[in-house]
C-alpha cells in the first residue's frame, strides 16, 4: 500500500478539467486507489464520485493505492497534481 | 449582489431552458447552445469555440444510472453573466464520458454553464451532478409538457440541493 498527503491548490479544487486528468491517470492503473478528503472517500476511478467529494482549493486529500503498481500510481498522481493539473502520462490523450 | 449570496437557483432562468433542441451530433447541440448564451447576452463571442474545444479534450458526458446527461462548460473569461442553459433533445446524442474518453453515452439532456465566478465551479458542479443522480428529477424534465414546467422543476431542485448542501 502507498499513501500520499497533499493539499489541491488549483482554483476550482479537484472538480472539472483536474477531476477529468486525475481519473483518467488513476485508470491507468490497476491498484485499487481511493481519495479522502477529511471523514469522506471516492473511488479514484469514478467521476461522479470524486466530483461528489467535493474538494476545494487549499484542501488536502489523502490518496491511498493497494496493488502491485501502486507506487508508479501514487507517483504519478502526486506529479499530476503538482503540475496544477498539466497532463503527465503520455498515455491519456487530451 | 453575487451569486455566492442569491444561490445557484437564480442562475436557472426561464429564457435558459430549450425544449425541443434538433441536433444532427454533440457538436451541433453544443454550437447552438453556445451561440443562444452568446446572442442573449450571456457570454462573450469567444464562447462557443471554447465550449467546443474544451468538450474535445474534455469530455462532459456524466454516466448516470438511468438517462444520461453532460454538463459542457468552460473558462470564465468567455462569459459575460453566470446562467445555467438546459437543453432537451429530440433525438439523443452521443457524448464520451468525463474521465472515460472512450466510453461514449447517448445523451438526451445537456445543462451547460457559464460562470463568471472560477472560484464557484467546484461548488456548482457538485450541486449540479447531486441533482442529477437522482433519476426522479431527469424523468420529471423529460417529461415536462414544455419549457416553462423545465424550469420549475429545475429550479426548485437545485435550490433544494443548493440549501442542502
Amino acid at each position: 500500500m502507498r499513501e500520499l498527503k497533499t493539499v489541491i491548490l488549483n482554483e476550482t479544487g479537484l472538480h472539472s478539467r483536474p477531476a477529468d486528468l486525475f481519473v483518467r491517470t488513476a485508470k491507468l492503473y490497476a491498484s485499487r486507489i481511493t481519495v479522502h478528503n477529511g471523514e469522506k472517500r471516492a473511488d479514484a476511478k469514478n467521476i461522479l464520485k470524486v466530483l461528489l467529494l467535493n474538494v476545494s482549493q487549499g484542501e488536502e486529500v489523502r490518496i491511498v493505492a493497494e496493488g502491485e503498481d501502486a507506487v508508479e500510481a501514487i507517483g504519478d498522481l502526486k506529479t499530476l497534481i503538482e503540475s496544477d493539473f498539466c497532463r503527465v502520462n503520455p498515455a491519456v490523450d487530451v | 449582489m453575487g451569486i455566492a449570496a442569491i444561490g445557484f437557483g437564480d442562475l436557472v432562468r426561464p429564457d435558459c431552458i430549450m425544449d425541443s433542441l434538433e441536433a444532427s451530433s454533440r457538436e451541433d447541440a453544443l454550437l447552438r447552445m453556445a451561440t443562444r448564451l452568446v446572442e442573449s447576452g450571456y457570454c462573450r463571442e469567444s464562447f462557443p469555440a471554447a465550449i467546443l474545444e474544451r468538450e474535445r479534450l474534455h469530455p462532459s458526458g456524466l454516466p448516470m444510472r438511468g438517462h444520461k446527461i453532460a454538463i459542457p462548460h468552460t473558462d470564465a473569461k468567455h462569459v459575460r453573466r453566470s446562467t445555467i442553459l438546459f437543453a432537451r433533445l429530440d433525438q439523443p446524442v452521443e457524448f464520451l464520458t468525463m474521465g472515460s474518453p472512450d466510453e461514449p453515452l447517448q445523451v438526451r439532456m445537456i445543462s451547460m454553464f457559464a460562470l463568471r465566478e472560477k472560484h464557484l465551479v467546484g461548488r456548482l458542479l457538485t450541486t449540479l451532478i447531486a441533482v442529477y443522480q437522482d433519476h426522479q428529477v431527469l424523468e420529471a424534465l423529460l417529461q415536462a409538457e414544455d419549457s416553462r414546467e423545465m424550469f420549475t422543476i429545475l429550479r426548485r431542485a437545485v435550490e433544494k440541493e443548493g440549501s442542502e448542501s
